[in-house]
């Protein structure tokens, strides 16, 4: 049970709430029953379907019940026209459209949208795109609806052509990552299309997106994956020293206008590690990379036993 | 001061959850009973009290949870799922009571969840795929000893494919980290002897990351507010890439213990919610893991693999042995 405030004690024996909870669960119990009881019956009609809507309205985690929909439905498509099961899918989708502003979270309910438009007749994967950007103003890093998205988009694929889908794709992270640098879900998402796009156009594409990150960075240096997927596209280079003095020059940086800056010190240590990493290192240097790691023990007490690991690996060079 | 833990309200509450009748909740969440029981017993088991529970009233109550397909629904006259069938499973394991189950029933229901054509594994017969079946499958099959009931490459490779830049894994092929399922791909990995996928370092940074400042709780993804059911999550994947150290025990213990109900025990996401099994489980789990001691108080100690106490793991084969896990865990971690 996420995110519900506790009740106290005397909350909890109030003679009103309680019978609140009891009429609350009688109704939930008739409803449960009525359920069952058609499906153990082996009812498939319009009227049982609307008993599962009503149930489902008051707990859409119920598993069996969205499996029963699913029969109640298959069960009326025998003998329906295209047209007709379209039509019985669109009223499906129209419920689902309600229900899931409320449940973003729920499991189930993902599924069955990704069930109805997989029957349908003529689905509308545009309509689905849509729905799931309107669903980002209520969460936008919400990864139902970005696995959901990249489910849409491998269907628009099947017809439209990949390389356009995929750039369309990812010029929309592009507008989600402008409306807040740290939105997670967004730069996962181009992550796993920009290797994609970098097959046919590489070097442009690839210094236009160091420049984003390192835009990103710099407008929150507090963000480990800003920092995480800079140091991904490290591998795409072929000049990675180059990298490396940039992570080093960004760092330092950083570090010039906000002394306590946790990543960039981490940063500063591992490309300066990476650089040098075939070089016999001078005790003066040394000396740096511990004091580095002296700072980030007093930054960052939760994780000293990262930073012991890290001074033993320098004591150790 | 840090609080301490309630460990007789937690029993306490643990044993009133199939007494609450009168809670609109009890209703509510009697989808899931199976996993529910599975979530207390663990808790029990982490406090030494597994005698809490009425053991031949609560494995009658899973048995009569079976479908004729082989799989579990989470309560009687439920539909089978991936999810419900773990719950089970693992219940009679710690029961010592695997015995009692038609094991090739179990089997049959599990290989049938593996997609034909792909090879992934499904969460049940309407086709879910994601990378929580993918362990679940491998666990179970392995639970009874024969792991090589499902082809294991493509379920791999599934897993290979949720990997992401950042070093974690997500529900599936294209989705982003999550702490909760990355547990789920290093336990798979774990148990089909494939833990050199990993990227130890990235992971390992990664998740000590989901350690947050003031609270010492653990969030799932960045930016996302700590919840005590992480404790678990991120702990039992750090723990197998042998990096527990990187987190702050006492700040996470001290998170846990604030989100103790005193009045009714039970212990919640966040100080201040309502409490439930699931997290109460988590949260004790996490503590197993770190070591958590007080002065007339040791906790048993927790498989990060199996979600199991040590000991089941231990008596199964599982973890030390031919067949177990830490056998294979790559040698430049140990």
């Amino acid at each position: 049970m996420h995110g519900r405030t506790r009740k106290s004690k005397e909350e909890l024996e109030d003679s009103e709430y309680l019978d609140n909870q009891k009429q609350e669960i009688a109704r939930y119990r008739s409803k449960l029953d009525t359920v069952f009881q058609q499906r153990n019956e082996k009812r498939f009609t319009s009227d049982c379907l609307k008993s599962t809507s009503e149930l489902l309205n008051l707990n859409p985690e119920l598993n069996t019940v969205w499996n029963y929909r699913r029969e109640i439905l298959n069960e009326t498509f025998k003998g329906l026209s295209k047209e007709e099961k379209q039509q019985k899918l669109n009223d499906e989708l129209e419920y689902i459209n309600v229900s899931i502003k409320k449940n973003i979270k729920s499991y189930w309910m993902w599924n069955h949208r990704q069930w109805i438009l997989a029957n349908m007749p003529s689905p509308n994967w545009n309509q689905e795109a849509k729905l799931v950007d309107l669903l980002f103003k209520l969460d936008a890093t919400n990864f139902h609806g970005w696995d959901y998205r990249r489910y849409v988009m491998s269907k628009i694929q099947e017809t439209e052509d990949k390389k356009v889908v995929i750039n369309r794709e990812f010029l929309y992270t592009k507008k989600k990552i402008d409306q807040n640098f740290a939105n997670h879900s967004a730069w996962h998402y181009r992550s796993k299309l920009l290797p994609v796009i970098l097959e046919n156009e590489k070097e442009s594409t690839l210094s236009k997106e160091v420049e984003m990150i390192i835009q990103a960075i710099y407008s929150d240096p507090d963000d480990q994956n800003a920092w995480l997927y800079f140091d991904w596209l490290i591998g795409f280079e072929v000049e990675k020293t180059t990298m490396y003095n940039l992570g080093i020059d960004i760092a330092s940086e950083l570090l010039e206008l906000e002394p306590n800056s946790k990543y960039a010190l981490l940063s500063l240590l591992k490309y300066n590690l990476a650089l040098n990493e075939n070089e016999p290192i001078s005790p003066e240097t040394k000396k740096n990379y511990l004091e580095y790691i002296n700072r980030l023990r007093n930054i960052d007490s939760l994780r000293l036993g990262l930073y012991n690991d890290m001074e033993e690996n320098v004591m150790n060079l | 001061m840090a609080e301490k833990l309630l460990v007789e309200k937690h029993v306490e509450f643990i044993q009133k959850l199939d007494k609450s009748q009168n809670e609109l909740e009890y209703w509510m969440t009697e989808h899931l009973r199976v996993s529910g029981i599975y979530w207390g017993l663990v808790a029990l088991e982490i406090l030494n009290r597994t005698d809490a529970l009425d053991k031949p009233k609560v494995i009658e109550y899973i048995l009569s949870c079976q479908n004729p397909d082989g799989g579990f629904g989470g309560h009687v006259g439920h539909d089978s799922h991936l999810l419900y069938t773990m719950s089970a499973v693992q219940i009679l394991a710690m029961y010592d009571s695997l015995d009692k189950l038609d094991k090739e029933s179990v089997l049959k229901y599990v290989e049938s969840l593996q997609d034909p054509e792909t090879g992934y594994m499904m969460g049940d017969k309407w086709g879910e795929k994601d990378t929580r079946f993918a362990f679940i499958g491998l666990a179970i099959c392995s639970m009874f000893g024969d792991i090589n009931r499902l082809k294991v490459d493509p379920i791999i490779e599934y897993i290979q494919l949720s990997m992401n830049y950042d070093g974690g894994f997500g529900s599936g092929p294209g989705g982003e980290s999550h702490a909760a399922q990355v547990y789920t791909c290093v336990a798979a990995l774990a148990i089909a002897k494939r833990l050199d996928i990993v990227d130890r370092e990235k992971l390992s940074m990664w998740l000590c990351e989901r350690q947050v400042e003031h609270s010492g709780g653990l969030n799932g993804r960045p930016q996302k507010l700590p919840d005590v059911c992480y404790s678990w999550w991120a702990l039992s994947s750090l723990d197998v890439l042998k990096r527990l150290h990187w987190i702050d025990s006492k700040m996470l213990a001290k998170f846990v213990t604030s989100c103790q109900d005193a009045d009714f025990g039970g212990i919640s996401d966040r100080p201040g919610n309502i409490a439930d099994v699931y997290h109460t489980c988590f949260g004790i789990c996490g503590l197993s893991l770190t070591q958590y001691s007080e002065e007339n108080l040791t906790l048993s100690p927790i498989d990060p693999v199996y979600c199991m106490p040590t000991h089941v793991v231990e008596r199964m084969g599982l973890s030390h042995g031919p067949n177990g896990w830490r056998n294979y865990v790559p040698e430049s971690w140990k």
